[in-house]
């Protein structure tokens, strides 16, 4: 089973980059910190507001891979109403305190066998194009980003990538352009082997995923990071039974399935914590199952569920 | 510019460092991969000098039976060089240290005495490419799977010490393909499912399993290219001999997936000791004979072992029923 390692940061820098988007310099406490590539995210501990328990964010990194390893950056937007991670990074967090954090993760990596690369972001699902970016440009490799906020003042980054990315960079400000005209203009022409990177709300995603399949732009060369606000907002508790350890467990509605099991004994591996990596896969053998993966396929939900982040619908069972 | 120094916490290897395979007495094909805390790449043993220098003597003598590449991986190779540089002057601070100032680096190794100065990234600054110069420091052998178009390829590699196998077949070959003379691997579709594990480790992440087979003197360069001079061995066993000749090889491999480039960096490090050696551990020669013995006759054709299987069975059923007649008068 993974066990997550801890690092402890400190906030070196906060700086407000729009009226409701700061970014967080944090610096490694002791040593250097671990490498990453252009998407990765790490995971920060967000104490909860009774104190006793914390919560995990993920936000993605915004510096340079290739820049010396003392520092990692992440910008957070202040979301309303937050999960209680962007409202306390955003009230609470003072340059000198420390974080707890873990990582980095990536789930959206650069495809490098591709010859060109293409970035749709809405408006804050820009960071993990950050790094993306000033990777591909050290590496001196073809990419294009389109970049669409409702307008100029709600636009993180914008100067930096007028400055550092100017011929690359296409921003939007949807107040003014016609967003359907701007992203149809944005697909002709794209050269053969170029992969698509999306990071924006799901209204963005499935618009592009629309023009895509019309265009019968091959899936495997479209790369999407959802924003965790696509997690179920209501969470109800609900009964597993577990067939092979003959136990009956109740999931609480503030916990996940797979920290209910960690908690009964059980242990099932696991690593994203956010249905994308499929590590916590189990075979479900009775019950409605509330999929919020974005890992198995249809064919594969009819028997199996990921733990991390699927729940059942008042009782299921479960062959573990 | 900034002087950076890459020091930290020290290390010790135990004297033993045999990694001993078996921990059942039924062999059975299996992932078994442990997520390795710290991470790491590589290790440090008693035979660094002697199979650094055997190495080295390889390279320069069959260079391209040892090296294969493409020009397409050079960023990742620099990603390898730049893992193991820091890992060992990490990990080994007393034997190895990296001074970086900006991109240019100083890297020396006080094993050999000897210092490499180079520019990071930057292929003019280094005579050979970088795969091949950090592998001349180090006991393992690199391989650079390449994660693309859905697949793994073996897109680079320096191979001195393969057991039975030869890299320029294998090189740029799909992960199915150069796994395919493995018997029994597609039962279950095993390799799919290895595959699509190795695929899914993350960054910063190595994982460790090991792998063994069976050598005849202790050599540790067996490829598949020198078959000729080195099987020929195997109808030398006799139960006289078996105890000395017959070497357990043991493979330790690990998986360490590139955060830049996301391609894969596999390391071997080939362990080899003597069934005399072995004999020393208490049960150490039971579990061997009883995977021996159990195993299918295919693996036993494909690991080389069906040519002396008897003679060694004979050996290990007499050195163990000794051992039972030792303990039965104690």
């Amino acid at each position: 089973m993974m066990i997550d390692e801890q690092m402890t940061v400190c906030v070196k820098e906060i700086i407000q980059e729009t009226h409701n988007v700061k970014r967080f310099v944090l610096s490694a406490v002791d040593g250097n910190l671990p490498p990453f590539g252009g998407g990765s995210h790490i995971a920060v501990q967000i104490p909860d507001q009774s104190g006793n328990k914390s919560l995990l964010r993920h936000y993605s990194l915004i510096g340079s891979p290739f820049s010396d390893q003392s520092r990692y950056e992440i910008a957070v937007k202040k979301l309303d109403p937050s999960g209680g991670g962007s409202l306390y990074l955003h009230e609470k967090v003072k340059v000198g305190d420390s974080l707890q954090i873990s990582g980095p993760y990536n789930y959206f990596p650069l495809r490098l066998e591709a010859k060109h690369h293409i970035f749709y972001a809405g408006g804050i699902g820009i960071t993990p194009f950050l790094s993306m970016m000033k990777q591909l440009k050290t590496m001196d490799r073809s990419f294009q980003l389109h970049y669409f906020c409702r307008s100029r003042v709600d636009c993180p980054f914008c100067d930096e990538l007028m400055q550092y990315f100017t011929a690359q960079s296409n921003i939007y400000f949807t107040s003014e352009t016609d967003k359907t005209a701007a992203l149809s203009a944005s697909f002709e022409d794209v050269p053969n082997d170029t992969h698509l990177y999306i990071c924006g709300p799901s209204g963005m995603i499935d618009d592009i995923h629309h023009m895509t399949t019309h265009a019968g732009y091959p899936n495997e060369h479209i790369h999407v990071e959802r924003f965790s606000a696509d997690l179920p907002n209501e969470r109800n508790p609900f009964r597993v039974h577990l067939w092979q350890s003959k136990k009956e467990i109740v999931v609480a509605e503030d916990e996940s399935l797979l920290d209910s099991l960690h908690k009964s004994g059980i242990h099932i591996a696991y690593a994203c914590r956010r249905g994308i990596c499929g590590t916590c896969e189990v075979t479900v053998q009775d019950g409605d199952v509330l999929h919020y993966d974005t890992f198995l396929t249809e064919d594969e939900r009819k028997s199996k569920m990921l733990v991390c982040v699927s729940r059942g619908k008042d009782r299921i069972t479960l062959k573990i | 510019m900034q002087r950076i120094e890459v020091r930290g916490a020290f290390m010790t290897n135990s004297i033993d460092t045999f990694p001993f395979p078996f921990s059942d007495s039924q062999y059975h094909y299996h992932n078994g991969s442990t997520l390795l805390h710290p991470t790491r790449c590589v290790t440090i043993t008693e035979n660094y000098h002697d199979e650094i220098d055997l190495k080295r003597k390889l390279l320069q003598e069959h260079h391209s039976r040892c090296y294969q590449s493409s020009s397409q991986t050079l960023e990742a190779q620099w990603e390898i060089l730049y893992t193991i540089f820091h890992e060992l002057a990490r990990y080994k601070s007393e034997d190895f240290s990296l001074v970086k100032m900006g991109n240019e680096w100083i890297f020396q190794n006080h094993l050999l005495n000897e210092e490499e100065r180079l520019i990071y990234r930057d292929s003019s600054s280094i005579e050979i490419e970088p795969l091949d110069l950090v592998g001349r420091h180090v006991q393992e052998d690199l391989i650079l799977m390449g994660d693309r178009h859905g697949d793994l390829f073996l897109d680079a590699g320096q191979l001195c010490f393969p057991s039975n196998w030869s890299l320029s077949d294998k090189y740029r070959q799909d992960f199915k393909l150069i796994h395919q003379p493995v018997p029994g691997i597609e039962r279950n579709q095993f390799v799919q499912k290895v595959a699509r594990f190795i695929k899914r480790i993350q960054p910063g992440q190595s994982w460790e399993r090991k792998n063994w087979s069976i050598t005849i003197d202790r050599q540790l360069d067996t490829p598949h290219e020198t078959f000729n001079e080195w099987g020929k061995k195997r109808n030398e066993i006799t139960p006289e001999n078996a105890g000395e000749r017959i070497h357990l090889r043991v493979e330790v491999q690990r998986l360490y997936r590139l955060p830049i480039n996301y391609d894969v960096l596999f390391t071997i490090h080939t362990h080899l000791r003597s069934l005399d050696e072995l004999a020393i551990r208490k049960n150490w020669l039971h579990l061997f004979y009883e995977n021996i013995k159990s195993l299918d006759w295919d693996i036993t054709e494909y690991k080389g072992i069906s040519t002396f299987r008897e003679p060694l069975i004979a050996y290990l059923e007499q050195k163990l029923t000794q051992e039972r007649d030792i303990q039965h008068d104690d």
